[in-house]
Order: structure tokens, then C-alpha cells, then sequence
């Protein structure tokens, strides 16, 4: 199975999502120290400046590591997907196994013109995520002209 | 086929209307003084009266609409089998037609509680093999017990590929195979070594712990001698709703599995209990994704195992319980499981089951994450809470036991987990104080995911998940640490 790598605009946008996510999380934290007056405590500015400089790293590095890493690729069989930078994850799916194909695109993606593939089969949900918009419909054609397939031949099985 | 349509039976009006009733009735009874009063004071009049009258006409009336609503649904909707379709018709004010092929039906159920026994009538429940209505019975109908089980019958003959009527009529009983309950005592026996962890736990705080809490002075028992003896009761009552709840949950279990009853009938599986609420599953062998075996900590000490089955209808609520065997000693458990489902092996699960070998090295460093986690957790919120070391022997003790029960946690854990790959299935062993093994067929797993850490990927081995199609509560399962030969081969036999 050929694998492939993501489109540059894939990294760009890991870095906006990585960026809201991480400031989302450090507000929240710090409406809560600030709220409870934790932060009065000394042991709490010292916990929040490392958790501060873990964030600020996680921002600057980790995008960068996943888009290397992330891998997707699709044969008459399977589809495979292989993401994350420390902690990795390989995803694979029977083609036999997919009910449903869909697209789906968030805010950050449609500004960044990326999409993602959701496939589903009875036991859950598959993502392949952070495709250009005519990767992604040429990828769900194919996935139908092979799901089809798969269902003609099981149909004449059957017969 | 449509000259075979079918209604419900007529008690479903009462039934769907009940909770209005049920409504109305609470509310006369919360007024009932109020009522009374009004009618019996002296200034009661008919200018009163003439107040009250549109009152109870207009809820007489809405009764009487409610009522009149549900016949009309009742009168109006219609069962039948129309080629290789269940159809469950409705034209109300909204047509709906609900067509479910006869070949994705998961399993029928047959349910009858209390009051359905007494007037004759049987929940007719139907459920699909489909992710999305997997927490969901897809069809629930009442019907009389006769019709209910003609329509069973017609079903499964439709099912196992024979054409047949749909016979309403008593007289169309057929052949069953020969049924062998489980006694109470076993019944019993089942709901005692089913303990679950949490109750256990609970018991031993209350044996062990209330003693100490006592003896360091952080709970006083009172004197109840002396006048003042607030504080013992409030033990005494809090020790009593534990107890309450312990004996509620276990006469519940009791009662539920009463009369317990499973066989096999050619392709299908037949399951049966129930006291209050009497339960009947027929369930066709191609629709089981997976067989779980369990072994809860009074169990798994005493050498009894039970099985329950993973398949998409059986779950969706409180009262179905997935059971296949009760709990008994293991020899007599894979006889039994050998002669009602001799399809899911049980012999790879006899044997000793081995890790990888580099997973004791990524397994310690993930525990020593966590224990390290734990302890950075304690101190800090010591120093946040400004708790001083004197006088807090209770809360070391906590401290103590829980890093005791923290290494004992992982090291069950350790020594609970195992996969086994065999030609047609693969078998996982995971849990802690309970075990559980899921027997799975490669051909039922829908997709899976690995996971690894840096460590593990070091090491070449890799832990995941595995996606069936089940209630969501067993619809992913967790795989222990295999190699990457391993993670080959189940990539191989999932495409196979």
C-alpha cells in the first residue's frame, strides 16, 4: 500500500487548531486559579508556569511532528491511518466493513480549504483528517466505486 | 402477506394513556383534603359549583381525548410481513411505515411483566443489527401471548430462508426443544459470586475501616446510653441504608435471573428468566459478535465462571441482561458452553496466556507514570490546603492504603492481561479484580486502532482497541500489549 503525506496547508492548520485550542485551555485554567484565589498560594504560579512553557512547547513543536508523521493510504482492501508525534496511532479499516462516507469541515478547515473523510462501519467512526477538498472527494469516490464493488460480488455470492 | 395484518392488543390504549392517568390521579390525591373541604363547608353553594363544573368537564374531556387519541393510533396501526419486511404501519395524523428486513434481525424478544401475565399479553420487542439503533429496541409492541408467539415463530421460520404464513391463531404452537432452568439455589449462588468489585470494596471499608475510623476518634459512635446519642444513629442509619441498598441490589439480581434458562434450537439461541418481568430472547447464532466470559473477584477466588453474549438488542435497557450461562464451577462452565455454543472455542482460554516479552518494561514505566502522578497529585493539593503532617494519622493511612491498593491495582492488572490469536478468533483476557475474556471472530470485528508510546514503539509492541458492533458499552474493547508479529497477523486475519 502506497502512503501518503499530507498537503503543506495540513501543517498551517495544525498550528491555528493547536494555537486555539492551547489558549482555550489556558483561559479556562486561569479563570478558575483566578476565581478560586489559588493563585495566592506559592505552590500555584510555580504549577502554572510550568503547565504555561509544557503548552508553549507543545504549540511550537508538536504540529510540526504530527503533520511529518501523519500517513494515510487506501488499497481494494483496507484504509490504513497512522497519526500523532509522540503518542502515535494506526487506524485500520476493512472496506467491506464501511456503511457510510462523509465530508466534513470545520471552520479552521474551510479556511484553509481542508477537509475531512469520516467513515463509519457498524462498530464506529473512522477519520482521515486534514485532506485537500479534491483529495478528499476523489478519495470518496473511489471508497464508493469500491464499497460497490465489494457489494456486487457479495450480492453474485450470495446467488 | 397484508391479509395477515395484525393489531395490538387492545390494552396498549390503557397503557399509553396511563401516565396521564397515572398524572391525574396523583394530583386528586395531593388535592383530595382541599377537595373535601370545599365540598363539605358550609359555603359551598351552586355558584361554586358552577366554577367547578368546567373544570372537571374540560379534564373529562381531555381524558376523553387522550383516550380517543390512543384508540385512534391503536385502530390505526398495523404489523405485518410483506415479502422479507416486518412492517410496522401507521396512518394517524402522520403516516409512517417502518419496513425492517426479516434478514438484519438481531433477535426477537418476548417480555411479560406482572400485569401483561395477568391479562395475557406479551411485549413483542424487536432489534436490528445496526449501529445506529444499538442502544435502542427498534420495535416494541404488545400483543396478545398467543399472536405474540405465532408472529415469533413466523419470524425465525422467515429467518432460517422457509416461507410461511404469519398464523395468529393459538393452534400454530410449534415443536420447542426440551428446557432446563437453573435452580434457585444456583440462582443464588449466581448473584453472590457476581459481587461486583465496588460492593466488596464497600464492605471491607465498612469491616476494616470503621473499626480504625473509630480508634483514631474521627467517628464517634456515641454513647446511646447516655441522652446524648445523635451521632450513633446517624452511623446506625448510615450503616443500615448500605446494607439496604446491598440487599435491594442482590433481591434485585435474584429476582431478575429467576428461573434462568438458556438452549439451543438449531441456528438460534433461546434464553429465558425473569420473576416480576418474565423475558424470552431467541437469538440467531450469525448475529453474535463476540461471547464475553467473566470472572468477578469472588469468582475468579473460587474457580466459577459466567458467560454473556455481545450482540446489538440484548442491553438496551435495565431489566435485558446479556446472559448466557449463570455462574458454576469452570469445568462444569465449558461443558455447558461446549454444548449450547460449541462455535466460540474455549480452548485457548484454558491455557496460560503470555505478554510479550519487552511488555514488563513498557508496562513499569506506565505504572510508575501514574504512581508518580498520584504522589504529585497528594502533595500538591497538601500544599494547596495548607494540611500540616500532625495529627492527620487517618489521612496517612488513606495515603498508605492507596498506594498499596494503586501496586495491587497493576499488578492484577499485569498479570490479568492476554491475547490469543487463533485461526478463526482471537481471544483477550483484560480486567483487574474482575475478569473478563472476550472471545471475538475476526470476521465480526469491524476495525481496530493501535497505540503506541515511544517506549512501546521502541520495544516493537503496541496496545489498541478493537470496534464490534454492539450496545455502546461493549462496542470497543481494549487490546493488550502485542507484538508487532502479532499486530501483522491481525491485520492479515481482519482482511482475510
Amino acid at each position: 500500500m502506497e502512503l501518503k503525506q499530507l498537503n503543506q496547508k495540513a501543517l498551517y492548520c495544525m498550528y491555528v487548531t493547536t494555537f486555539c485550542m492551547t489558549v482555550v485551555a489556558l483561559a479556562v485554567i486561569t479563570a478558575i486559579l483566578y476565581f478560586t484565589s489559588l493563585f495566592s498560594k506559592p505552590i500555584v504560579p510555580i504549577l502554572f508556569g510550568i503547565l504555561f512553557i509544557f503548552s508553549l512547547s507543545d504549540l511550537l513543536i508538536c504540529p510540526f511532528f504530527r503533520y511529518r508523521r501523519y500517513r494515510y493510504g487506501l488499497d481494494k482492501d483496507c484504509i490504513y491511518i497512522r497519526e500523532g508525534f509522540l503518542w502515535t496511532e494506526e487506524t485500520i479499516v476493512p472496506l467491506e466493513r464501511l456503511h457510510k462516507i462523509a465530508l466534513s469541515q470545520g471552520p479552521i478547515d474551510r479556511f484553509f480549504g481542508l477537509t475531512k473523510v469520516i467513515v463509519t462501519t457498524a462498530g464506529g467512526d473512522a477519520e482521515i483528517n486534514f485532506l485537500e477538498y479534491t483529495v478528499a472527494q476523489s478519495i470518496t469516490e473511489s471508497l464508493k466505486h469500491k464499497i460497490n464493488h465489494i457489494a456486487l460480488e457479495e450480492k453474485h455470492g450470495k446467488q | 402477506m397484508e391479509s395477515n395484518k395484525i393489531r395490538c392488543h387492545f390494552s396498549i390504549i390503557f397503557e399509553k394513556a396511563g401516565s396521564f392517568l397515572v398524572f391525574w390521579f396523583i394530583l386528586a390525591w395531593n388535592w383530595i383534603d382541599d377537595i373535601i373541604e370545599l365540598f363539605t363547608s358550609p359555603d359551598f353553594n351552586q355558584k361554586a359549583f358552577q366554577h367547578l363544573l368546567p373544570i372537571c368537564v374540560g379534564l373529562i374531556l381531555l381524558l376523553v381525548f387522550i383516550l380517543g387519541y390512543q384508540f385512534l393510533v391503536w385502530r390505526k396501526t398495523f404489523i405485518y410481513l410483506e415479502g422479507d419486511t416486518f412492517v410496522v404501519e401507521r396512518s394517524t395524523l402522520n403516516r409512517k411505515k417502518n419496513s425492517l428486513s426479516i434478514s438484519s434481525i438481531a433477535n426477537i424478544n418476548l417480555e411479560q411483566n406482572l400485569f401483561e401475565r395477568l391479562i395475557g399479553t406479551s411485549r413483542f420487542k424487536l432489534d436490528t443489527d445496526s449501529f445506529s439503533t444499538a442502544d435502542s429496541t427498534d420495535v416494541s409492541i404488545v400483543l396478545s401471548t398467543p399472536k405474540a408467539t405465532a408472529l415469533k415463530e413466523s419470524l425465525l421460520s422467515l429467518m432460517n430462508n422457509t416461507t410461511h404464513k404469519v398464523d395468529t391463531s393459538a393452534s400454530s404452537a410449534q415443536t420447542t426443544p426440551e428446557h432446563s432452568y437453573v435452580s434457585t439455589k444456583d440462582v443464588l449462588s449466581h448473584c453472590f459470586f457476581s459481587l461486583p468489585s465496588a460492593t466488596i470494596f464497600f464492605f471491607l471499608i465498612l469491616v476494616i475501616g470503621l473499626p480504625l475510623a473509630v480508634h483514631f476518634g474521627y467517628l464517634s459512635l456515641g454513647n446511646p446510653a447516655s441522652g446524648n446519642n445523635s451521632e450513633f444513629y446517624k452511623s446506625i442509619f448510615a450503616i443500615a441504608i448500605f446494607v439496604i441498598t446491598y440487599v435491594y441490589s442482590f433481591l434485585k439480581r435474584l429476582l431478575s435471573f429467576y428461573h434462568f434458562c438458556c438452549c439451543r434450537q438449531g441456528n438460534e439461541l433461546m434464553i429465558q428468566y425473569g420473576f416480576f418481568r418474565k423475558q424470552e430472547f431467541t437469538i440467531p447464532l450469525e448475529r453474535i459478535n463476540a461471547v464475553q466470559l467473566l470472572q468477578p473477584p469472588l469468582a475468579r477466588l473460587t474457580g466459577r465462571m459466567q458467560a454473556q453474549l455481545i450482540c446489538v438488542g440484548i442491553g438496551d435497557d435495565d431489566t435485558e441482561k446479556p446472559q448466557l450461562t449463570l455462574s458454576m464451577k469452570k469445568d462444569l462452565f465449558f461443558a455447558h458452553l461446549q454444548e449450547i455454543l460449541p462455535e466460540f472455542s474455549t480452548e485457548s482460554i484454558k491455557n496460560v496466556h503470555n505478554l510479550p516479552n519487552n511488555t514488563g518494561i513498557a508496562y513499569f514505566f506506565s505504572c510508575l507514570s501514574f504512581f508518580l502522578l498520584f504522589q504529585a497529585f497528594f502533595w500538591i493539593t497538601l500544599s494547596v490546603l495548607d494540611i500540616k503532617s500532625s495529627g492527620t494519622q487517618f489521612l496517612w493511612i488513606c495515603y498508605g492504603v492507596s498506594n498499596v491498593f494503586i501496586i495491587l491495582y497493576q499488578l492484577l492488572h499485569y498479570h490479568t492481561m492476554g491475547t490469543v490469536l487463533e485461526e478463526k478468533r482471537l481471544t483477550i483476557h483484560n480486567g483487574v479484580f474482575q475478569k473478563q475474556i472476550y472471545i471475538i471472530p475476526y470476521r465480526k470485528i469491524q476495525f481496530f486502532t493501535f497505540h503506541q508510546n515511544p517506549l512501546c514503539g521502541f520495544l516493537q509492541i503496541a496496545r489498541g482497541e478493537i470496534h464490534l458492533l454492539a450496545p455502546l458499552t461493549n462496542s470497543t474493547i481494549s487490546l493488550p500489549y502485542i507484538n508487532s508479529k502479532d499486530m501483522n497477523l491481525l491485520k492479515v486475519k481482519l482482511l482475510d
